[in-house]
């Protein structure tokens, strides 16, 4: 079982601590190492990176610290890799003006 | 509770006895080396500019070098100029010379060629070895030190575990009375929600937002997208995805102190507690602004990995990746990887810093001391118009 961790129960994102290989089993435990849930990862994901907790629809926002870190470009399943490919920030963006 | 520091004139207090050599332009950077090359307790405080510089850009540097002239970490001063440049090395050696007596000037279009300044240069560093060589530490309370706390070469590590164990160290000095200086404005944006409620009133975390707001107009009027930069390549190979996520773990240095204070680059923290300072997030110019504002030792954690020292501060640096502690190993100070692999908690990594800043404190040299990484630059704000 690969482990994660989830900063706060806000979150709909963990982080691998370990590299996670798609199909393997991850266990989610918070920071007072309580299992939060176990779930199959949809993707090869590396360490540090992050892990779906949730569905996370597409436009709809992206917690980790309990707190946002941006939007979702597209629709997040659980299980997927969270990374810059389907998570963007809200902030600085001159490019879109 | 106590340490033992050097005691200024200026009623400061240093936790290093060093001799700064302060070029009033970049013409003579390559004197300034030389001398303090030769010199073991000398550092060369080299930067780029001090000429074709106006208004506010130009007193900002002269600011910034008179602060370094001052600053506590140093017990003498030689000013280093060649004559012409705006920044006037004699104004800035009477101005340096206020706060410390063994302060002299050395110009080198009144004195004589590269060899002859270098030898003269060398002879009076050599006369302030002599005089720093004499004085001792004396015991001072904990409240008298003011701490940097800084972040380099983020990674996922860094929000986890390296900088919530900052966070424990600041809580416990800001509870003795010291002073933390935190700057890196960029990397803020994302985090206001958690500032607003660590302020202490709302013209705080106003000036904060204003300043945060201004980074990103700036990236807005530019037509850029800030995440060519924010985060950055290796940010974002080490596993962070948007600027949001690098400002969230990186406030995490300053634990759930509070914010007494915000201020400008180039000025000092007066207040115990927590102190905002407006910097840029690049790292050199982020220490020179926490340099500017008192900070006698700065705290750098890194992920990735950065060999950087500052001139005026032993520079602490800590990273929580036991990969690039396994690459890098020889410069880093602090690894607590542990708090990762859930074998530490964070309040202990909190302990580790706290007493690897006492130990320094009071003399023991950091890794980047021991490497000789003393880096410096100005921090221009201004282009280049002449």
């Amino acid at each position: 079982m690969k482990k994660a961790i989830i900063l706060s129960h806000k979150d709909n994102v963990a982080t691998v601590l370990e590299d996670v290989f798609k199909n393997d089993d991850v266990e989610v435990k918070d920071s007072e190492k309580n299992t939060v849930c176990v779930l199959k990862s949809l993707d090869d994901i590396n360490r540090g990176h992050k892990i779906a907790v949730k569905d996370i629809e597409k436009d709809s926002h992206v917690m980790k610290y309990g707190q946002i870190i941006g939007k979702a470009s597209m629709f997040i399943q659980k299980g997927d890799r969270v990374h810059t490919h389907n998570l963007e920030s809200e902030r600085g963006r001159g490019d879109l003006i | 509770m106590k340490i033992k520091m050097y005691k200024r004139p200026n009623g400061s207090f240093g936790v290093r006895n060093r001799i700064a050599v302060i070029p009033t332009v970049a013409c003579v950077n390559h004197v300034a080396e030389k001398i303090a090359s030769l010199v073991p307790t000398a550092d060369a405080y080299t930067h780029p500019y001090g000429c074709d510089q106006l208004g506010y850009d130009l007193e900002l540097s002269f600011n910034c070098l008179k602060k370094m002239g001052t600053h506590p970490n140093n017990g003498a001063v030689l000013v280093l100029g060649l004559c012409c440049e705006e920044i006037i090395p004699k104004k800035l050696y009477e101005e340096i010379k206020k706060e410390q007596p063994n302060t002299e000037l050395l110009v080198m279009q009144e004195n004589g060629g590269t060899d002859y300044c270098v030898d003269l240069g060398v002879k009076i560093c050599q006369k302030f070895e002599n005089i720093l060589s004499s004085q001792k530490r004396v015991e001072t309370d904990i409240s008298n030190l003011t701490i940097g706390v800084e972040c380099g070469g983020s990674d996922f590590t860094s929000g986890i575990a390296s900088n919530p164990a900052v966070g424990v160290f600041t809580d416990k000095i800001c509870f003795l009375g010291g002073k933390v200086v935190f700057g890196e404005t960029t990397e803020l944006m994302g985090a206001e929600g958690i500032i607003e409620n660590l302020c202490e009133n709302k013209e705080i975390f106003d000036f904060i937002k204003g300043r945060i707001k201004n980074v990103e107009d700036t990236a807005i009027n530019m037509h850029v997208d800030l995440r060519g930069t924010q985060p950055s390549p290796g940010n974002i190979e080490g596993g962070l995805s948007t600027i949001e996520e690098k400002s969230l773990g990186g406030i995490c240095k300053i634990g759930s102190s509070k914010i007494v204070d915000a201020i400008g680059f180039g000025q000092s923290a007066e207040k115990s507690g927590v102190t905002f300072v407006d910097t840029p997030g690049n790292d050199i110019a982020c220490s020179l602004g926490l340099g500017c504002a008192g900070a006698q030792i700065i705290i750098f954690t890194t992920g990735k990995g950065t060999p950087m020292g500052f001139a005026c501060a032993p520079v602490i640096k800590v990273t929580a990746n036991k990969n690039i502690y396994n690459i890098m190993g020889e410069n880093f100070d602090l690894c607590l990887s542990d708090i990762v692999d859930g074998e530490l908690s964070i309040k202990e990594g909190g302990e580790i810093v706290f007493n690897k800043v006492l130990e320094t404190a009071e003399g023991t040299q950091t890794a980047a001391e021991k490497l000789g990484h003393r880096e410096f630059s100005l921090y221009r704000v201004s282009p280049i118009l002449t």
